[in-house]
């Protein structure tokens, strides 16, 4: 990318229209995902009405059923929603970040069929370890990140190429995670719900140690911000500002393969959450990645939260897999995003 | 400040620099010129530190470059490369990416790190661009801004690798004033240029690079009576008087 032709994409002079600064947005993005928190919590097959749930949680009568019903499911299941949106989105981010492409995300360059198949692996052939389960994950992740960074970095390969690398990593993965469900047949897990990513089977203990590695990573990622925005600057750039870019692009990696893998762990192949929601926050508050990755950690809880709620709703008593309708949602925005690229470049 | 004894570089087998020396000093403006591919922007590239050289040895203020680690060389040295990629994001914000080798491990910007902001962006005149996002910006406009975010990196030694290409007649003046200004403050500036009358207008020494070497490096006026670039350009030089201004012009050796 050159100066003086750069990309001129109108994003953050759309973003002085609306007159909404980072701080007010951030709040208000916390407010609705507080919001639906609450929803998620009070709505679904049977209906709880916070006046009832308060009430019962008053009384110490912890075995009424709606009582029941909120904290062995609706809670551990809201609570996942939030921390595999936080943690898919932000990893988004980061990826894009070190890649200098939009177009990556964990789902497209091939992250979250990485940590899928080990983890599929760990539960079919080593069932026993079960608890093993978002450490396989990360690995996974780990070495599909790797895989695309040596691509991406020591061929110079440009973006699309990269992108669609990803993509050929990613069915090989896929198609990698579907031999091990047809050579293991018996295995105790629902693959299928796996490989369409589903929050029905979280508990509280499943999301115990994801949930510190999210919110380590996230808080990690928030402490890098500003080496993200330098990396941004370009390669030569960063160096000449005195940052081990190498290091930079290796750590955010690594946080990134953290974050999907722990959300990987429990809410199964999760897609385009960590593709739509950084594009979505980078409209609001642009390439500055200490606003972006709040932005986007919030805006990736409230978009999960918000289908998976549809999802159990929407078709009740019977549900919808959260990974379904992420996809029915994510498809044609990423088209759209294809498009809109293209006629920028023409 | 920056001096560099017998250096040489070659890359996949082919020698890009051979037996290279010269001093900079501070305070001084030097441009360097040569026709392409006559090793400038390698050059650049390792008095910057982004490539080491394969013999011979670079060192600044009397210690060679590799007993400085990364920031504290990041605040002793800036770069402006050819092309840099800008992100979406407002002139002051990306002005402040500059500071980067001064903040700690905590990554905050403290008072002092703003202020060198401010004084960056009103040093290259992009006080009033502060508010804009970079993308909406000119050619011009976004060369100051890069000029800013060099300012505030506040190094004594600036390096600019053909920084007046793509851009107007007015804004290269502009552009070859601010590296006047910071030679003034005390700063060793050293920008490659292709244009040789900007550089004899403006630089207090001259270098003319061939083959990897300096066949020239000299001020302005010894260099017009040399006649270095004859050979180099295949050019000659005309002076030109006009209301008592003095320049020059080139025009290919018939």
């Amino acid at each position: 990318m050159n100066i003086l032709q750069n990309v001129s994409t109108p994003k953050s002079s759309e973003n002085k229209k609306h007159g909404i600064t980072p701080p007010v947005l951030l709040f208000l993005f916390l407010a609705v995902l507080i919001l639906l928190f609450a929803a998620a919590l009070c709505f679904g097959s049977v209906k709880i009405s916070p006046f009832d749930a308060v009430t019962a949680l008053l009384s110490g009568d912890y075995d009424a059923p709606s009582l029941r019903i909120l904290l062995h499911i609706r809670l551990p299941r809201a609570c996942g929603a939030v921390l595999a949106g936080m943690a898919l989105a932000v990893a988004g981010v980061l990826i894009q970040a070190v890649l200098h492409n939009p177009m990556a995300a964990p789902n497209v360059i091939g992250v979250n069929s990485g940590a899928g198949l080990t983890a599929v692996i760990l539960l079919s052939v080593f069932p026993a370890a079960v608890r093993f389960l978002p450490l396989a994950a990360f690995f996974g992740a780990v070495g599909a990140c790797a895989c695309i960074y040596v691509i991406s970095m020591k061929t110079g390969a440009d973006r699309m190429t990269v992108t669609l690398v990803g993509i050929a990593v990613s069915a090989m993965l896929n198609a990698g995670i579907s031999a091990v469900k047809t050579l293991y047949p018996d295995s105790v897990y629902d693959a299928d719900a796996f490989m369409i990513g589903g929050l029905s089977g979280v508990t509280l203990e499943t999301l115990l140690f994801p949930c510190v590695g999210i919110l380590v990573g996230i808080f990690a990622a928030l402490w890098l911000a500003r080496d993200a925005d330098v990396l941004s600057l370009g390669d030569e750039t960063a160096k000449s500002l005195g940052m081990n870019v190498k290091v930079t692009q290796w750590t955010l990696l690594c946080l990134a393969s953290v974050l999907a893998g722990c959300a990987v762990s429990f809410a199964g192949l999760l897609g385009f959450v960590g593709l739509i929601v950084p594009h979505i926050a980078r409209r609001f508050v642009g390439e500055i990645h200490r606003w972006l990755i709040p932005a986007s950690a919030l805006g990736g809880g409230i978009l999960v939260l918000l289908c998976d709620l549809i999802g159990r709703v929407l078709f009740a008593p019977y549900e919808l897999p959260v990974g379904i309708l992420l996809s029915l949602v994510g498809g044609p925005f990423f088209v759209c995003l294809l498009l809109a690229r293209r006629n920028r470049y023409d | 400040m920056i001096e560099v004894r017998s250096v040489f570089f070659s890359y996949g087998g082919k020698s890009v620099i051979s037996d290279l020396s010269a001093t900079f000093r501070a305070g001084t403006l030097y441009g360097i010129v040569g026709p392409n591919g006559c090793g400038k922007t390698t050059l650049i590239r390792l008095l910057c530190g982004l490539a080491r050289p394969t013999a011979g040895q670079i060192s600044l203020e009397g210690h060679p470059y590799g007993e400085y680690d990364r920031r504290e060389f990041a605040k002793r040295v800036s770069l402006l490369p050819q092309s840099r990629s800008l992100p979406c994001v407002s002139v002051g914000e990306l002005t402040a990416r500059g500071r980067y080798p001064y903040l700690g491990r905590t990554r905050r910007m403290t008072p002092s790190d703003r202020a060198a902001v401010e004084r960056a962006l009103m040093d290259a005149k992009a006080s009033d661009l502060r508010d804009r996002d970079v993308s909406t910006l000119s050619g011009g406009e976004r060369q100051r801004v890069c000029l800013a975010l060099l300012g505030a990196q506040d190094t004594p030694c600036v390096l600019l690798d053909e920084p007046t290409t793509y851009l107007d007649l007015s804004s290269r003046f502009s552009l070859m004033e601010q590296m006047r200004f910071w030679a003034e403050q005390g700063k060793c500036v050293i920008a490659v240029l292709h244009d040789l009358s900007l550089a004899l207008r403006y630089c207090d020494c001259v270098g003319v690079m061939d083959q990897g070497k300096f066949c020239a490096f000299d001020t302005p006026e010894n260099l017009l009576e040399s006649k270095a670039w004859e050979q180099v350009f295949s050019v000659r030089c005309l002076p030109v008087d006009a209301a008592g201004e003095h320049d020059v012009v080139f025009l290919p050796i018939k």
